[in-house]
């Protein structure tokens, strides 16, 4: 055989024993770091034209961007992060020098995931690790007023969103589980013992297949082994052909209420978090889905997050389908283990392909549509990439996320708009004082300048998230005069 | 044993770790075809492979595989990557992806 052709095959070996052969190393592992960022602009690459500048700095968990009627900038500080760290979610004002000035202070029960401002009042997503999801009003004099509330937050994701558009406050509400059951990691998330009861809710009725999961006496129930079925609590097994009613509010969906108050919509269903949504100039909506983990009793592999365009009424997957892929086919179990088995018997309907699929593990997250020929990139969809979360999330080779980035949402074609200098993952990771978590992004009123929330430092490791309180940044990147 | 440490030397290679810059999108100028190919690489292959770096996948733009090893790899997969057959991955989409990794 000759060389020439030897080493290629050399090479895709050596590519093909990378995964197998290699520990994980996400963008929070094996990074020492503490709370005194060094913040450098110049380590962050942006295109050619633009800049980027700190305009606040020394927050704590900010997750949310908002602006006034006089342009005045609002923040989410969500008092909550993963990791189990409660803390008093805020919205703090950002005066002109960088200060900070808060404006209210709400009750234990993040996240608060983001802030929408309308006509005068700020509307919240109250992610409700603790009592449930909220959709909160906050009026110029600081009044609160809770909108809707009990929605199903109390597991691994929550409410999200909001934002406000023809009448109507649209919200996410992400699933309870990873892919439909309860086990082990939701212990390890910290909610199974909390709310042993608490499980997936699907929008519509649903029939399942019967697949059940063992899993070791995870609440002290005696039994040696523990059966559970999907859209069931801990421990509770399903049969075949068993029907689960749907209801409202449920899990896994995008939902809706008027601003001036009413029933509870249901706009659509079937996402696993729904997390960052908005509209574009032609009043579609778009939102991001973060994509299921390799953890738990039916860990998947392979699944990327999402970018969806929102019909009404659509279904679009979850948990039986990443895309308009479904699970159960090669591709997305975990080597070396079989593929994951099918949870429903019958698909509510067809899943639509995504408007962009971006990196396994990415947390693509809060984002914002360009509007504006005057920054550029009009009517892509900007997406704030949070990062892996590895190893709890499963394993990657290399740093995932940790960026901006932009996405043609009439292509799917996603480009690199706001990263570190040094390459791939977080400023600490790097040793830089780039960006480190960013997890939104908004554009000003006028459209002329993107500000992105950095959440700060999230070291992991096998013991869990490890998040840094007073390592949240507020970026602005402008096009140069 | 030259041989051995030949291979050797290849999956660390392979499997390295270092940081890389991102691709020069901006100054990245593509035929048609590898313009369609970019879009199918979008759906199928960026998820384990962001922007064509390492991310649960390794890095494949810092790799010069020939047209005919990456059309093998594909369609056959090769450890934990999954093969894509003909329903999954048209062979004229796969002649973009080829075309359009060839290009970077």
């Amino acid at each position: 055989m000759k060389w020439s052709l030897l080493l290629p095959i050399l090479s895709a070996l050596s590519l093909g024993s990378c995964y197998s052969i290699r520990s994980s190393s996400g963008g929070g592992q094996d990074v020492k770091a503490d709370k005194n960022r060094s913040l450098q602009p110049a380590d962050i690459k942006v295109p050619v034209g633009y800049k980027i500048e700190v305009v606040a700095s020394d927050l704590t968990f900010p997750t949310g961007i908002t602006f006034d009627d006089e342009g005045r900038i609002y923040v989410t500080e969500s008092g909550y992060s993963y990791g189990e760290v409660f803390l008093e979610p805020k919205l703090v004002r950002i005066e002109k020098d960088g200060s900070k000035v808060t404006v209210v202070t709400g009750e234990k029960n993040g996240p608060w995931n983001g802030v929408f401002h309308h006509s005068g009042s700020f509307y919240i997503a109250e992610g409700g690790q603790m009592e449930g999801g909220k959709i909160i009003r906050i009026t110029t004099d600081g009044k609160q007023q809770v909108l809707v509330e009990g929605l199903p937050s109390l597991g691994d994701h929550h409410t999200n969103g909001p934002v406000v558009h023809n009448g109507y406050i649209y919200f996410g509400q992400g699933v309870a589980t990873n892919s439909g059951v309860p086990g082990k990691d939701s212990k390890e998330f910290g909610w199974l013992e909390r709310h042993p009861e608490f499980h997936d809710i699907p929008c519509k009725d649903i029939t399942l297949a019967g697949v059940n999961f063992m899993t070791d006496d995870l609440l002290g129930s005696k039994q040696v082994k523990d059966t559970t079925g999907a859209f069931l609590p801990y421990g509770t097994p399903s049969t075949e052909g068993q029907v689960i009613k749907g209801a409202l509010p449920c899990s896994g969906s995008v939902m809706r209420v008027l601003l001036s108050g009413g029933p509870l919509e249901l706009v659509a269903w079937g996402f696993r978090n729904p997390y960052g949504l908005a509209f574009n100039k032609e009043g579609t909506l778009f939102v991001t889905d973060n994509g299921y983990d390799d953890r738990g009793s039916r860990p998947v592999w392979g699944a990327g997050d999402l970018l969806w365009k929102v019909e009404e009424g659509k279904w679009y997957g979850w948990p039986d389908y990443s895309g308009h892929q479904g699970i159960a086919e090669d591709g997305f179990s975990v080597p070396g283990e079989a593929a994951p088995k099918k949870l429903l018997q019958t698909d509510p309907s067809e899943p639509p392909h995504a408007a962009a699929v971006m990196g396994v593990h990415s947390s693509s997250n809060g984002f914002d549509i360009s509007r504006s020929a005057e920054f550029g990139f009009e009517g892509e969809a900007i997406i704030a990439q949070f990062g892996d979360m590895a190893p709890g999330v499963g394993k990657v080779l290399s740093p995932v996320g940790f960026k901006v980035v932009r996405v043609d949402t009439g292509t799917g074609v996603v480009r690199d708009l706001v990263v570190n200098r040094q390459g791939s993952g977080p400023a600490s990771r790097l040793d830089v004082g780039g960006i480190e978590r960013p997890v939104a992004v908004r554009f000003s009123p006028d459209g002329t300048a993107l500000y992105i929330v950095d959440f700060g430092i999230m070291l992991t490791s096998e013991e869990g998230p490890q998040p840094l309180e007073r390592t949240g940044v507020i970026w602005k990147m402008t096009k140069i005069k | 044993m030259r041989t051995l440490a030949l291979i050797a030397l290849l999956i660390i290679c392979g499997c390295s770790n270092r940081i890389m810059t991102p691709a020069e999108d901006e100054k990245l100028v593509l035929s048609p075809e590898a313009v369609e190919g970019q879009k199918v690489f979008m759906e199928y292959c960026n998820k384990c492979h962001p922007g064509g770096m390492s991310g649960l996948g390794p890095a494949i733009i810092n790799k010069e595989l020939p047209g005919v090893l990456i059309r093998a790899q594909v369609r056959t997969g090769l450890g934990t990557m999954p093969a894509f057959n003909e329903e999954q991955l048209a062979e004229d989409e796969l002649d973009a992806i080829v075309t359009y990794l060839t290009s970077l």
